[in-house]
Formats: C-alpha cells, sequence, structure tokens
C-alpha cells in the first residue's frame, strides 16, 4: 500500500477538532459557492493507510465508549454503539475490506453515516483529515489491489497522507 | 354557549347543514352561468350566514369559519362583482366540498376539526376586507345572533380556544422515536451528574478541612509568617463564607438532580404514552360485528363493553383486532345457544357476551365472556381420544384445564367441526400465536351450561419488554421474562449425561439442557462454580433450559429492533440499552431453541445398540400441599431415578393412586381435605393399595405423632425439620431399593419468575 512517508495523524486531532474543522469547512463552502466543484471527504486511518468517505454521507464522528460484541453476527458487524440512547450498527471496515483482521483499540473512532435507511457507523482508527478534492483528480483504484477489494472503492487520491482509497459506502455496507 | 350539550345536537346540525351545503352549492352553480344574479347571490350569502351559526352554536369553529369567509367574500362580491372569476369559483367549490366532508365526518362521530388555515387564507385572499381587518368585524345583517357575533373574531385569532373535545396531530414514528432515544440518553446524564455531585461533595470536604486549618493557624499565637493576625482573619472569613456557598450550591445540586431524574423518568413515560390508543378503536367495531353475526347465525345477543378507553400501545391494537373477532365470532357461533335452546335452559332468550378490557401493572386484559352452552371435557375427551392424543385411560386423568388447553393445538377442532356442530375453538391457534407473538398469553376457562371466558393477556406496550438479564461469558444477555419458565440452581458437577445430551428434570418433564455460552459459541466461563444456574424457557413448540453463568434482576427495557446487517441474524430479537448506558442484546428464545435442538441432535446420531434398555423406574407418589416442599422432595426424588409425580392433599392421592400403579407414598400431615394420617389408614384399609409403603414426612415430632404414624400403618417417619435428602433417600431405598440411573440432578429452591405461571 502506497503510503508514502505519510505523517501520522496528531494525536490531539480528536472528534471536537474535526468537527470544528469540517463546520470551518461548511462556513468556507457555503461563502466560496462551488469554486472549482470540489467535493470535501472525510480522512480516515486504518492502520497506516488513510480511506476516505464523502463529507456528505458523514453524520458525526463520535468516540465510542464501549462496543457490544453481537454473538453469530456476520463478520463485516464490530458489533453495536450506544450513540446518544441510539444504537449505531458498527461495521468492521477492515474485515469488509479484507485488510488483516484488528480488535478495535481504545481510541478507537465511530464514524456514524448518514443517509442509509439503517443507522450505521464504521470503526476507524483516527481521523487523518478534511480534504477538499477534485473529481478530475480521482484515479482507478490500483491494478495490484484484490478485485474484491477494488469494488469497495469508487478510485483513489493522493493526498499528503499517501494514497487515498474513496470509499464506496453502499458496496461496504451491504455485507 | 360552550356550556350546551353539543353532542345532542350534532344529528340535527349535520341534516341541516347537508340542505344548505346543497343549496350552497345550487347557488354558486346559477352564479357561475349567469354571474351577478342578485338573488342567487343573496342565497349564497344566507345560506353562509345561518351555516356559520349553527355551527358557532356548536362549537364546530371549524365549519362556522370557512361559512364566514364565504359570507365575507360574497359582501365584497355584492359591490364587485368581478372578485368572483373562475379562479374564485373552483375555490368555493372547493370550500363547499370541505364542508361537505366535514359533515359527513360529523355523522359518523367524528369531532375533531379539520385544518382549514389554508382554505381560509385563500379565500379570504380573493376578497380583502376594505377596512383592512381580514374577518375583524362580522357584517352580518340584521338580526345575526349577537353571541355568534360577537364570538366570530377569536375564531380567527391563531390558537384561540381550541374546538371539539379534543385536537389531534399526525406525527410521523419515526419522530417519536427520536423522541424516545433521548429519554435513556437523560438518564445517562443525569448519572455524570450524580457523578459530579460526589466530586463536588469531596471538594467541599476538603475545602472545610483547610477552613479549619486556617482557623487553628490563626488562634495560634505567632504561628503565622510572623506577620499581624489580621489577613489570616480576613481569609478564615473568606474561607468560611466560599465554604457556606458551597454546601448552599451542593444542595442546590442535589436538589437539581432529583428534579431532573424524576422530569427524564416522567418524559420516558409520556413518549411511550404518546403511541398509544384506547382500545375503542377496536372495541367500537364490535357492536355492529356482533349484530351481523347475531343475524347471521339465528341468535339474539346482548353485547356489552367495558374498558373502551383502557391504552395500548398501537401496534399491539392493530394485531389484536383480528383474534378478538375471531372470539366473537366462536363465542357466537359455538357459544350462545340458539334462542329456543336458551329457554328450555332456564336461560334468558337473548345470550350475553361481555367484552371488557382492564389494566394490571404493566398487562392488559382483554376479556372475552359469554354466557352459551361451554365446552363440555366430556366432548374434549372424546375429540382428543379420536384424535390420538392420549388413551381413554389416560385422557381419563387430565383435568378440565388440561383438556381445554387442547383447543389451542393446530387443526384439534378444525378436524373435529368437520363431523361436530359445536367445532369450538376453530382457529384457536391462530389467537393464541398472535398473542404470543406480542408477548402475551391466552388462558381460557368454561364451564358447561354457564359460558366460556377467554382472557388474553398482554403487554401494554411493545417497546417496554419485561427481561431476564443473564450472564454468560462475561456478557450479559436478556431474556424475554414471558419466556421464562423457571430458575434452577443445579449442583454443577452432577448434570446427567444422557445419550441425547444433558437433561434436567421439572414438573415430569425431561427438558434439554444447554449451554448459553455454548449455543452461542462464545469461550465457555473459565471456573464454572459448584453451583450452576438454569432457565427453562418456553419457546412455542417445547421447552429447554439453558445454563448460564447468573442472573441478574429483572429489568423493564425499551425494545429496540437490530438493524443493518443485523436485520438477517435470528438469535437475537433486539436490543436494549441499560440504564448504564450499555447495550444488552435480546434474545430470541424461538431461535436459541432451534440452536439447541441443532446441537443436540449432533448428539443422538448414537447407535440404537448403545443404548440402554429401558427399565421401569420406582414410581414415587409425593402427597404434600406445600408446592415448595412438595417440589423439593420431588427434586430429590427424580435425581435419585425415581419417577414421581405430586398430590396434593390425601383425596387427590387416593385418586391417583386408585387409578395408576404407585410403588411409594411419601406423605405430608397437615393437609386440606384429609391428612397423612387418613390416607395412611384409608390405604391400609384398601385392599389393593393396602401394600404400598407409606413415609410420613411432617414437621409435627411428638412422640404421639410418631406413635400415631406408626399406628395407622406408616412405615417411616422423617423429620421435616432436620430433613436431608440423604435420610430420605435412605429410607426410600430400604423400603423400595435403588431408583433407575441417576437421571437427573437435584434442584434446590425453584422458583418461579415473574408472573409465568406453573410450569
Amino acid at each position: 500500500m502506497a503510503h508514502d512517508e505519510a505523517e501520522p495523524p496528531a494525536p490531539e486531532s480528536g472528534p471536537d477538532e474535526i468537527l470544528e474543522a469540517m463546520e470551518r469547512q461548511r462556513e468556507a463552502g457555503a461563502a466560496v459557492p462551488a469554486e472549482q466543484e470540489r467535493v470535501p471527504y472525510l480522512g480516515f486511518f486504518l492502520g497506516p493507510e488513510v480511506y476516505g468517505l464523502p463529507l456528505l454521507q458523514l453524520r458525526e464522528v463520535a468516540h465510542f465508549t464501549r462496543l457490544r460484541r453481537v454473538p453469530g453476527a456476520p463478520p463485516g458487524v464490530a458489533g453495536l454503539v450506544n450513540l446518544r440512547g441510539e444504537i449505531i450498527c458498527a461495521l468492521d471496515v477492515r474485515t469488509i475490506l479484507g485488510l488483516t483482521a484488528q480488535a478495535p483499540t481504545e481510541s478507537a473512532i465511530l464514524v456514524a453515516l448518514r443517509g442509509f435507511a439503517d443507522p450505521l457507523g464504521l470503526v476507524v482508527d483516527s481521523i487523518a483529515d478534511i480534504y477538499s478534492i477534485d473529481p478530475g483528480q480521482i484515479g482507478p483504484p490500483p491494478a495490484t489491489w484484490p478485485a474484491e477489494r477494488a469494488a469497495c472503492f469508487v478510485g483513489t487520491v493522493r493526498v499528503r497522507e499517501g494514497l487515498m482509497g474513496l470509499l464506496d459506502l453502499d458496496r461496504v455496507v451491504k455485507i | 354557549m360552550s356550556s350546551l350539550d353539543a353532542s345532542a345536537f350534532v344529528g340535527k346540525f349535520v341534516e341541516e347543514a347537508r340542505d344548505r351545503v346543497k343549496s350552497l352549492s345550487g347557488a354558486l352553480l346559477r352564479l357561475e352561468q349567469a354571474p351577478g344574479t342578485d338573488d342567487a347571490m343573496a342565497e349564497v350569502f344566507r345560506q353562509a350566514h345561518s351555516l356559520k351559526g349553527s355551527a358557532l352554536m356548536l362549537g364546530l369553529t371549524d365549519m362556522s369559519q370557512v361559512a364566514h369567509q364565504l359570507e365575507d367574500l360574497f359582501v365584497v362580491a355584492k359591490r364587485d362583482p368581478g372578485v368572483l372569476d373562475a379562479r374564485a369559483f373552483d375555490l368555493l367549490f372547493g370550500a363547499l366540498d370541505v364542508l361537505s366532508t366535514r359533515v359527513e365526518q360529523l355523522a359518523r362521530g367524528r369531532l375533531e376539526p379539520m385544518d382549514i388555515a389554508e382554505l381560509c387564507q385563500r379565500l379570504a385572499a380573493l376578497a380583502p376586507t376594505p377596512e383592512g381587518q381580514a374577518g375583524g368585524v362580522v357584517k352580518g345583517p340584521a338580526g345575526a345572533p349577537a353571541e355568534a357575533a360577537a364570538s366570530s373574531p377569536s375564531d380567527f385569532a391563531p390558537g384561540g380556544r381550541p374546538p371539539g373535545p379534543r385536537q389531534s396531530l399526525r406525527v410521523p414514528v419515526e419522530k417519536l422515536d427520536g423522541l424516545a432515544n433521548l429519554a435513556p440518553e437523560m438518564v445517562i446524564q443525569s448519572l455524570k451528574a450524580s457523578e459530579r455531585h460526589d466530586e463536588l461533595r469531596r471538594v467541599e470536604v476538603a475545602l472545610s478541612h483547610l477552613k479549619d486549618r486556617v482557623r487553628e493557624a490563626r488562634l495560634t499565637p505567632g504561628a503565622a509568617t510572623g506577620g499581624p493576625a489580621t489577613p489570616l482573619g480576613e481569609y478564615a472569613d473568606a474561607l468560611d463564607s466560599i465554604s457556606r456557598r458551597m454546601r448552599d450550591l451542593l444542595a442546590n445540586f442535589s436538589d437539581d438532580r432529583v428534579r431532573l431524574n424524576l422530569i427524564t423518568e416522567e418524559l420516558r413515560q409520556n413518549v411511550i404514552e404518546l403511541t398509544m390508543l384506547p382500545l375503542s378503536t377496536v372495541f367500537d367495531a364490535f357492536p355492529r360485528a356482533v349484530r351481523d353475526l347475531a343475524r347471521s347465525f339465528d341468535k339474539d345477543v346482548d353485547l356489552t363493553i367495558r374498558g373502551r378507553e383502557t391504552e395500548l400501545e398501537k401496534k399491539i391494537i392493530e394485531q389484536v383486532a383480528d383474534p378478538l373477532i375471531h372470539l366473537i365470532r366462536n363465542a357466537i357461533d359455538h357459544g350462545i345457544e340458539p334462542p329456543g335452546e336458551r329457554i328450555r335452559r332456564g336461560k334468558p332468550a337473548a345470550g350475553e357476551i361481555v367484552i371488557s378490557a382492564e389494566q394490571q401493572g404493566n398487562r392488559i386484559l382483554v376479556i372475552v365472556r359469554d354466557d352459551g352452552r361451554g365446552i363440555d371435557p366430556v366432548e374434549l375427551r372424546a375429540a382428543a381420544a379420536r384424535h390420538g392424543i392420549g388413551s381413554a385411560a389416560e385422557l381419563e386423568r387430565w383435568t378440565s384445564a388440561e383438556l381445554l388447553e387442547l383447543i389451542f393445538e393446530p387443526g384439534f377442532s378444525t378436524r373435529r367441526s368437520a363431523t361436530d356442530v359445536s367445532g369450538r375453538g376453530v382457529g384457536m391457534d391462530v389467537v393464541k400465536s398472535v398473542v404470543v407473538r406480542l408477548g402475551g398469553a391466552v388462558r381460557v376457562q368454561s364451564e358447561p351450561d354457564q359460558g366460556t371466558t377467554v382472557v388474553l393477556d398482554l403487554p401494554l406496550s411493545l417497546a417496554l419488554l419485561r427481561v431476564v438479564l443473564v450472564e454468560a461469558s462475561d456478557e450479559l444477555f436478556a431474556i424475554p421474562t414471558s419466556a421464562v419458565r423457571r430458575i434452577l440452581q443445579l449442583a454443577a458437577h452432577r448434570i446427567p449425561q444422557l445419550q441425547q445430551g444433558p437433561v434436567i428434570e421439572v414438573a415430569g418433564e425431561s427438558i434439554p439442557l444447554a449451554t448459553l455460552s455454548g449455543l452461542l459459541q462464545l469461550p465457555p466461563t473459565a471456573a464454572p462454580g459448584l453451583r450452576q444456574t438454569a432457565l427453562v424457557a418456553e419457546a412455542g413448540v417445547g421447552r429447554f433450559g439453558f445454563l448460564v453463568d447468573a442472573v441478574h434482576e429483572e429489568q423493564e427495557l425499551v425494545f429496540k429492533e437490530l438493524r443493518g446487517p443485523l436485520r438477517s441474524q435470528r438469535t437475537f430479537a433486539g436490543a436494549a440499552i441499560l440504564g448504564t448506558g450499555d447495550i444488552v442484546p435480546i434474545l430470541d428464545v424461538q431461535a436459541l431453541f432451534a440452536l439447541a435442538v441443532r446441537s443436540t441432535a449432533v448428539q443422538t446420531t448414537v447407535p440404537a445398540a448403545q443404548k440402554r434398555a429401558p427399565v421401569r423406574p420406582h414410581r414415587v407418589l409425593v402427597v404434600e400441599d406445600s408446592l415448595v416442599a412438595g417440589e423439593l422432595q420431588r427434586n430429590i426424588l427424580l435425581a435419585a431415578g425415581y419417577e414421581t409425580d405430586i398430590a396434593h392433599d390425601g383425596a387427590e392421592a387416593l385418586d391417583v393412586l386408585r387409578q395408576q400403579e404407585w410403588d411409594l407414598v411419601i406423605a405430608d400431615v397437615d393437609m386440606p381435605h384429609m391428612d397423612g394420617f387418613e390416607l395412611t389408614a384409608r390405604l391400609r384399609a384398601d385392599e389393593r393399595l393396602r401394600d404400598i409403603p407409606v413415609i410420613i414426612v411432617t414437621a409435627r415430632d411428638s412422640i404421639d405423632d410418631r406413635r400415631r404414624g406408626f399406628e395407622v400403618g406408616a412405615d417411616a417417619y422423617v423429620n421435616k425439620r432436620e430433613f436431608d435428602q440423604i435420610a430420605l433417600l435412605e429410607t426410600v431405598r430400604r423400603l423400595i431399593g435403588r431408583g433407575a440411573e441417576p437421571s437427573v440432578p437435584p434442584l434446590e429452591s425453584p422458583r418461579q419468575v415473574g408472573r409465568t405461571g406453573h410450569a
């Protein structure tokens, strides 16, 4: 995987900071209307690799206190998370993407999604940044990726942290 | 005006309003064809005005507002017929449609007002009043009712006095769910506030210590840094006042917290109530249904309905309507006799059906009772024999209650109804399955010639679920209380392994046993205790037991379904959030049963040759009126390999002993109807029964009692107070020999859970 000399994310960049940044981004976006048709993406880390999803499909970024495992659940389901009284089905993106399985760490973050009929979220290691992506720069997934995995992406784009895989969430949540 | 009982006049008003709307419609049509026709204009004005007056008197402000707008429009139109263009006519006919819809609603008894704000606005836009006070002054002709005129302006004030009995609002369920989700969050938040409260208290204590130190320092001469004592005094005073404020703050905070908790709980309750409807929404259809059914079966039926205001969650009400209609049909078709037959039996010609609903705790009982011919146990027995459910002799021993349960067996009565007109209980299995799916239960009572009562025992809400929390592999799981029959403590080292897997014996039934962590494929608990806890669950088709590491308390939880990719799994029916914020999955007992069957199926593939030839075990009858003592003895005997049953007094014991073969009787002394001494004496006097050994077990320990026991012919005497199973079993062995292969563990302190009945 291409991860260049990606700087590890500053440990302080917690959800709150990200949310603030998102807010600024939104305001900025509103102030400069459709300058280059750039699309904002949220970047997050799974291990050293950075992945992205459209900010429009993001509902919330939250530290989760407890992940409740569900015996007999499909392998792509990490468990259930209580997000302010709502039970979110947290997906194990690692497993879905066929990466080496790894139990969520203490500092794992829930990326709650919007736009789906059911309350869903992704378990990620940490948040990278918000990127404004020019759709013209999105390339296909590298030929080296297994087809099954490549199918979960709309494409890739190079960012400061490395080659960012842009998730096709509709595919990812269909497990 | 508002004190007038409007409902009595609604019928009259409906008739009047229908006519007026019709006249309005005719006049408008004439006007449309010949604009400016004066008499048509006057007719519209007159009809609208009268309609407004009557509607106002009945408090039907929505109608009066529309009529008022029509009236206003025609005041303007009289001066300027140009306002009545094609668009205006469309709107006017639309307004008439609204009025006529409203009248028909009234005719059906619906009093809730309609939303007419938009219509009124559009009508008002057609005719801006010259004074610029839209609807401000009613320019009615002389003689308009003063009250009507006086009260009309307020009708236009937004948020004015609500008309009719009550207003309602349609809200999407998702919004309510959103609200429901916030309530538990508030609970969690207030838990956090409690922690803060404790922190604050610690700070207060520290502050108070500091204050004391400063005070001491001040009183110790020369202890201060050599400076004058005054600043120290000031500090002490300042600390004093901070300390006081801190205490006040704590007290207030504590009050706030308590209040917050109360409000949170109330909010939670209110949110749940939002999804409730009164049973009248289904009950009110019954008078008509009963009338039609009675006619089609040529019966006379009086229907009484009680408790129609009882509220239940909408989802339950919707599903319970069909089963209720089914019960009513059964009552009329099979229960209530034809009038002639009723008179011959000395009953009133008209049969009576009473449908009632009442709340009991968090359950709702919906009861359908008739005074018809009832269900005859003799007929049930005959039908059961025809269906091969049991031999005639076996069925003879069934109690009426047990026989009545048969009507819930799928196919039991449908086949019967082909040959028998009184095939009661057609489709009762369907009724039962609907109710059970809702987490409820069905009970039936019947006396021949007296009638039948069917009780639907329903939960108040599907959202609220009573569960037993259990622990397996260090995780909590919830099991609906309605599915739990018993909770038993078992000695771990003595859970018997039959060929088809471990079992427990409960109420004379061998129940397969599995571990919950095994079924869920969780890592087994490191060190199971000496004693394990088993839950006996009922899952429609059967019972099974599963071992858990611990049973926690019973709780009421807000049920949430599992969504997303978890929709497809069956093991869990849903999940809930505990007060701590933790999520607990709720087990689906049916699915768990399927898992248990599958796991034991693997073990039933043992070659038949290996199976032990069955030996008839010795049969011991325990005669005991106390449930706990009886259960205890039975469990001890079962564990030792004896077959056993309980009779609840001497008289019942004599019956049972005469009907079946028994090897030993263990009898209590103090029992209703016939005590243990008398039972023993009667056995000794009975030619067929005199050789059955009798052990007397009692709390009495006087020499006289002991002597009397032996005088009447008891073979042994065991004291309840020093009751231990070894002594009992030794006595039993001495009298009739060993039990069969030990097949069951000793059970201790069996206890019932919740409202579940006798297992």
